[in-house]
């Protein structure tokens, strides 16, 4: 799920096409300088168990379900683990903020009115909401995920490294099959923000967001069940290196995109059954890479 | 399945600065809870917490946190033996809370943050700070599921060992929770203990009259080597043998009530260090004082056990020192691990009337002995990820 795609094959067409999902910044125009926004349209109250669990979804857990459901055929593999990267906790949907400002008196902050009006305009949610692994959360609640797993926080290189190593809890026997990728948002006003700070985003790089997700499964049994083989996966490691800057190819269509970037890359090259590799850098020096042979 | 050998320790929780001082208070039965003194809580609706004694605050305490743990694990490790690409860095943290007064400024006079500020709060941050310490070139990993953090871990630095990817690990966690909105946000849940009146006696895990957890903050990290390589680095002061996780799939807060992610977490980490149940003896909870995850916990160590159960001691040491959430994991293995070592299990302190409904073989107010054999310690974490841990003595 991303700015110009729903689904792998839309995300194909829409490369092919030129697509190009960066529109103007809106609201927020004024205020940063950037080239654009690129947002995603999604609806995933239909694939919710129950439509109240909307209110407690931060944005990079809708793309992320949405993408997920797609990964999953109805004959899913039954013991399923989920290891997701990602590039920031979900951010804040105003409520730090709004505490903030009931708390401010002659324009400085006061401890005391924290304590008392601030604290009130405090949701009793913005605390879980805004959890690193609330991603991997809802997704394991919503496709009944009970496998090992857990969340990779990093940068552009934090959702190839979960595949990495979704890939070895399957090589190592620790599950049969995994649930894997990356989910990132920047388009609120306080991502867009620090990813201009951050030097990711400016008036050459547009806030993105996407969600990319793989099944992966060990051959034999896929090949046992008679599932249909797109790739299969014959190396990958991650490390630290020399600080250093990755852009993903599809940057031009969807903006930057953080730990989805690169997962959504590999999706994109194995819709063409394109053998191939990739490897991802961050500015902090942390890397992925990945291989993969297509049949 | 190979272990990995514990090489280094180090450790600074709200009871003390280091592991040694940490385990002598945890063998006392001391508490390391009381008043907020980092911010005036007194209008809180809660108004304390399980703080570290440091005077700094913000990402400083975070910085000040990690160099103290990586000065005790490391003092007697020699890493200069060892190729930087060899060496991996495995962290549990999440994002740091922003200092209030200097994010109001920021909100209401909307200057922008700076790229330091920005990268400083993100979870990667304190992994990045570890690997530039040690020098590390080899794989790196922030993992960042609530509780669970730094018990996976150190559960990810076995496992790489094991792959062959690096030769030595450095693993343990971070987190500092007594921050105003985290005390705002979770007393709103309805989470955290309202025990103001009498902080010491607050965290009561499996106690029936447990009102919830301790806000609590603290750094811990072990040292792991490759057998091969461990005489050329270090001392041997234990093994790390099996790790196992799962996911609940349940709620975002609750743990089902029959405890199946807990129990599945503890078989596979037995199963990962190719042992059987019949050598568990002892259980470092995760056990935080809330009144269902306490039973679900329970549940799932009863099935564990079978009819080990009322042999097999199990004491939460968030009794004394709180919950301290990203690090937690990594404190407790260390604990574990001494259990193992010292053949004594930690008590759970303020434990005076157990709950019926979490039977299991309790350890109050006073350590116990126990006999040569795997300490499992639990790590449960808000979103339903659970991790256990496989600890034995040298």
């Amino acid at each position: 799920m991303c700015a110009v795609a729903t689904s792998p094959d839309e995300l194909v067409s829409a490369v092919d096409d030129g697509a190009c999902g960066i529109a103007p910044a809106g609201d927020h125009r004024d205020l940063l300088p950037i080239a654009g926004l690129a947002q995603a349209d999604v609806d995933i109250r239909p694939l919710l168990k129950r439509r109240k669990d909307r209110k407690l979804l931060p944005r990079s857990a809708e793309l992320a379900l949405w993408a997920a459901h797609q990964a999953l055929t109805p004959d899913r593999p039954q013991a399923l683990g989920l290891l997701l990267g990602v590039g920031r906790e979900p951010p804040d949907a105003g409520e730090t903020e709004q505490a903030l400002v009931r708390s401010m008196r002659d324009g400085r902050f006061d401890p005391d009115l924290l304590a008392g009006p601030g604290r009130a305009a405090y949701p009793p949610l913005a605390s879980l909401r805004n959890l690193p692994n609330l991603v991997l959360a809802h997704i394991a609640i919503q496709l009944d995920v009970t496998g090992p797993g857990g969340t990779r926080a990093g940068g552009e290189a934090a959702g190839l490294a979960a595949v990495v190593d979704a890939w070895h809890c399957i090589g190592e026997g620790r599950a049969d099959a995994m649930l894997t990728g990356g989910a990132d948002s920047f388009v609120d006003a306080g991502s867009a923000r620090d990813q201009v700070r951050l030097g990711a985003a400016g008036m050459d790089r547009a806030p993105g967001e996407a969600a990319a997700m793989l099944c992966l499964e060990a051959l034999d049994t896929a090949q046992a069940r008679g599932a249909r083989v797109l790739a299969v996966l014959t190396s990958g490691g991650t490390g630290v290196t020399e600080p250093s800057t990755w852009r993903s190819p599809l940057e031009g269509a969807i903006g930057s995109c953080g730990a989805a970037a690169a997962p959504l890359r590999l999706l994109e090259q194995v819709c063409r059954a394109s053998s191939g590799s990739l490897e991802v850098f961050e500015d902090s020096g942390a890397t992925a890479q990945i291989a993969w042979e297509c049949p | 399945m190979t272990p990995a050998a514990v090489v280094g320790m180090g450790a600074f929780t709200p009871l003390a600065a280091g592991v040694e001082a940490t385990w002598q208070a945890l063998m006392q039965g001391r508490s390391g809870v009381a008043p907020i003194r980092r911010f005036d809580a007194t209008r809180y609706p809660v108004t304390f917490a399980a703080e570290v004694d440091l005077p700094q605050t913000g990402l400083q305490l975070y910085s000040a946190l990690i160099d103290a743990v990586l000065e005790e694990a490391l003092h007697d490790v020699d890493l200069s033996r060892v190729q930087p690409e060899r060496i991996g860095v495995f962290f549990g943290s999440e994002a740091a809370r922003p200092d209030m007064a200097q994010l109001a400024e920021r909100v209401t006079e909307r200057r922008p943050a700076t790229p330091t500020e920005v990268a400083g709060h993100l979870p990667a941050a304190s992994t990045l700070q570890v690997a530039r310490r040690v020098g590390a070139r080899g794989p790196i990993a922030t993992l960042s599921t609530a509780c669970t953090s730094s018990g996976q871990a150190v559960g990810e630095a076995l496992l790489s060992i094991r792959r062959g990817e690096v030769d030595v690990a450095i693993a343990g966690g971070v987190d500092v929770l007594v921050h105003p909105l985290m005390v705002t946000g979770f007393a709103r849940l309805g989470a955290l203990s309202t025990r103001n009146d009498d902080p010491a006696t607050a965290s009561r895990p499996f106690d029936l009259t447990r009102d919830g957890f301790v806000l609590g903050e603290g750094a811990g990290v072990l040292v792991l080597a490759s057998p091969r390589v461990m005489d050329r680095v270090g001392s041997l002061k234990g093994w790390v043998s099996g790790y196992g996780c799962s996911s609940n799939a349940w709620r975002i807060t609750d743990s089902p009530p029959d405890g199946r992610g807990a129990t599945a977490a503890m078989a596979a980490a037995l199963a990962d260090a190719g042992r059987p149940v019949e050598d568990v003896v002892y259980i470092n909870a995760h056990g935080t004082g809330t009144k269902q995850n306490d039973v679900s916990e329970a549940r799932g160590i009863r099935v564990l056990l079978g009819d080990r159960t009322p042999l097999v001691p199990v004491s939460s040491t968030k009794s004394s020192m709180g919950h301290l959430v990203a690090a937690c994991g990594a404190v407790e293995a260390i604990v574990a691990l001494l259990a193992a070592r010292e053949r004594m299990a930690p008590p759970t302190i303020n434990l005076d009337h157990p709950d019926p409904e979490c039977d299991v073989c309790h350890v109050p107010w006073k350590p116990v002995a126990l006999r040569d054999g795997l300490a499992l310690t639990n790590a449960f974490g808000f979103g339903g990820s659970n991790a256990t841990l496989v600890l034995e003595a040298p």
